[in-house]
């Protein structure tokens, strides 16, 4: 019983990094039909910010972390995305990816391939005991911070005018231009939202693997995008619960699976992804079909 | 002076051109009807009006300044809007939501709760299913938000394409009444139909478009009752009505 309520908090908190992940790339996806892979080198830059700051007091090493990601990410929109906005979805694809490879060899070349250990807030890693369950403090953070995060992000979408703009221009973007939302600012916020997303998920994967490495991000990206495609591309919510499950079902396969298959477990998933694709290619969590762009 | 002149418009989609070395005015406060088949251009001359498509040649000028190089965004807050064809109401926002991004390209913000105010009073539909998703709002209704999104930005120069569309007899009686009553109150109407049915209530003038060129022009009166109309339509015939 025990074992299986910290493997259930275990899931529910890889689950949330997944799902701010996907959201970062599901944002972007929505507005310009861009998979953005370099989303895996913003978490990565922002570990190394916290790397970077290691010793110093832990918020402003947070915040500093968050301002580096987001700028990097308005940065990398404005110098890579922004001349190639009205190209096909595969230019956009081979752009991210060369962004995706570009920033991870910068970190290559500044900090060799060697990954680098560090302590952030190594009190994060005492567990809580909640009767006779044992759970670590980084889980309950994990998913507390997740939680106010997408509650402020659904907030931002529901409440304000550019919110609005933003699910409008997501969903239809060309009509959300003729009502006259500005192209260069929905992307611009939508890139620096998602570079706020990489940024936490960054702080919480520093806290979790305590080591930077340059590819470290590659697997959170992946999981992101294939959390979209399951929730539905273009889908938010779905993006969200996307990640959840596919984060969810990782950890579980890891408890379930005999130990000479658990090596297998990615290939489960990204079984279980196929399916879903072949059963449910409108996603799990979409009712209507995806809506053509005019 | 023309409110709107599209001079020798020329749009292709690769090699193909749509539209055919177009030429057309408005006046202030006119309605001007283009009707034409399937295929014959229509929507792309609403959509390069509207800054959506590029022009492969040729001139448009609103209000006395070239529009050519400027974004949709920018068009709207000169104050041209576009109802595009198949109303495009967003998908998962609410009635209110898809209203409120009409008022995006509005030059005062500070009068824009007055604006949704006085369509709520005019479109009663849209208060009484203000907070439901605007797609579950039957056709009519939806034609009804598209047309109400659109005039919160205060156009000067209204574009319908094809707003009867698929809609049943009592709706299109509702859209032409809404079409009348801006007549009325002076917005310039650029209304775009398959079929002249109707467009004799309300137009000024009317265009046949065929084949990407104009075929015939002239006063609405004149062409629907011409006699070369069928040939028009069909593309086999240009002129003067
Ligand atoms: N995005 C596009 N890409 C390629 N060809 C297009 C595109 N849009 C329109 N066309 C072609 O351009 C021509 C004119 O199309 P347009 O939509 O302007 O016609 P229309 O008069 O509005 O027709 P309908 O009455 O069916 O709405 C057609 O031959 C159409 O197939
Ligand atoms: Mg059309």
């Amino acid at each position: 019983m025990t074992y299986a309520v910290q493997t259930m908090v275990d899931a529910v908190s890889v689950g949330a990094l997944y799902a701010m992940s996907a959201l970062g790339i599901g944002l972007l996806f929505g507005i310009m039909r861009l998979i953005n892979f370099a989303q895996s080198e913003f978490v990565t830059v922002g570990v190394y910010t916290l790397m970077l700051s290691a010793g110093l007091w832990f918020p402003f090493a947070a915040l500093l972390a968050i301002v580096v990601v987001v700028l990097l990410a308005l940065a990398v929109e404005r110098a890579a995305f922004r001349p190639v906005r009205d190209a096909d979805p595969a230019t956009l694809l081979i752009t991210s990816f060369a962004v995706s490879y570009l920033l991870q060899y910068a970190l290559v070349l500044i900090f060799g391939a060697r990954p680098i250990g560090f302590d952030l807030l190594p009190q994060l890693g005492q567990p809580v005991l909640i009767g006779e369950v044992r759970i670590p403090r980084l889980n309950i953070v994990t998913i507390v911070v997740t939680v106010v995060l997408m509650a402020a992000v659904a907030l931002f979408l529901r409440r304000t005018r550019i919110g609005i703009e933003m699910r409008a221009a997501a969903v239809d973007f060309r009509m959300a231009r003729l009502l006259g939302v500005r192209a260069d600012r929905v992307i611009a916020v939508a890139f620096g939202l998602s570079g706020l997303l990489a940024a936490v998920v960054s702080v919480l994967f520093a806290a979790q693997t305590g080591t930077a490495s340059p590819a470290m991000g590659l697997q959170l990206a992946l999981v992101g995008f294939v959390a979209t495609v399951i929730g539905g591309m273009g889908s938010l919510p779905g993006a969200v619960l996307g990640g959840l499950a596919v984060g969810a079902v990782t950890v579980l396969l890891q408890a379930v699976l005999p130990p000479d298959l658990r090596v297998y477990r990615e290939a489960f998933v990204y079984a279980a992804v196929i399916a879903v694709l072949v059963l449910r290619p409108q996603g799990l969590f979409r009712s209507a079909a995806m809506r053509e762009r005019v | 002076m023309s409110l709107l002149a599209v001079e020798g418009l020329t749009v292709k989609y690769g090699p193909i051109p749509a539209l055919r070395d177009v030429t057309l005015g408005m006046a202030e406060g006119e309605t001007l009807a283009v009707v034409g088949a399937n295929g014959a251009g229509k929507s792309t001359l609403t959509l390069a009006i509207a800054g959506a498509v590029r022009p492969f040649a040729g001139r448009i000028t609103y209000d006395g300044n070239p529009l050519a190089g400027l974004l949709p965004e920018e068009v709207t807050r000169r104050g041209i809007a576009l109802v595009p064809e198949g109303r495009h109401i967003f998908e998962g926002l609410t009635v209110e939501e898809n209203l409120l991004l009409g008022l995006t390209a509005r030059a005062d913000q500070a009068s824009a709760r007055g604006a949704l105010d006085d369509i709520y009073a005019a479109f009663p539909i849209l208060l009484e299913r203000r907070g439901g998703l605007g797609t579950r709002l039957s056709g009519g209704e939806q034609q009804q938000l598209a047309i109400a999104r659109a005039l919160l930005s205060r156009p000067r120069l209204l574009i319908l394409d094809e707003p009867s569309l698929g809609l049943a007899p009592i709706m299109v009686d509702r859209v032409y009444a809404i079409l009348a009553d801006l007549r009325r109150r002076g917005v310039t109407l650029l209304l775009i139909e398959q079929n002249p049915g109707r467009i004799g209530e309300v137009a000024d003038r009317v265009i046949v478009l065929a084949n990407g060129t104009v075929q015939l022009s002239g006063p609405a009166a004149e062409v629907l009752a011409s006699e070369r109309l069928g040939a028009a339509y069909l593309g086999e015939t240009r002129g003067a009505a």
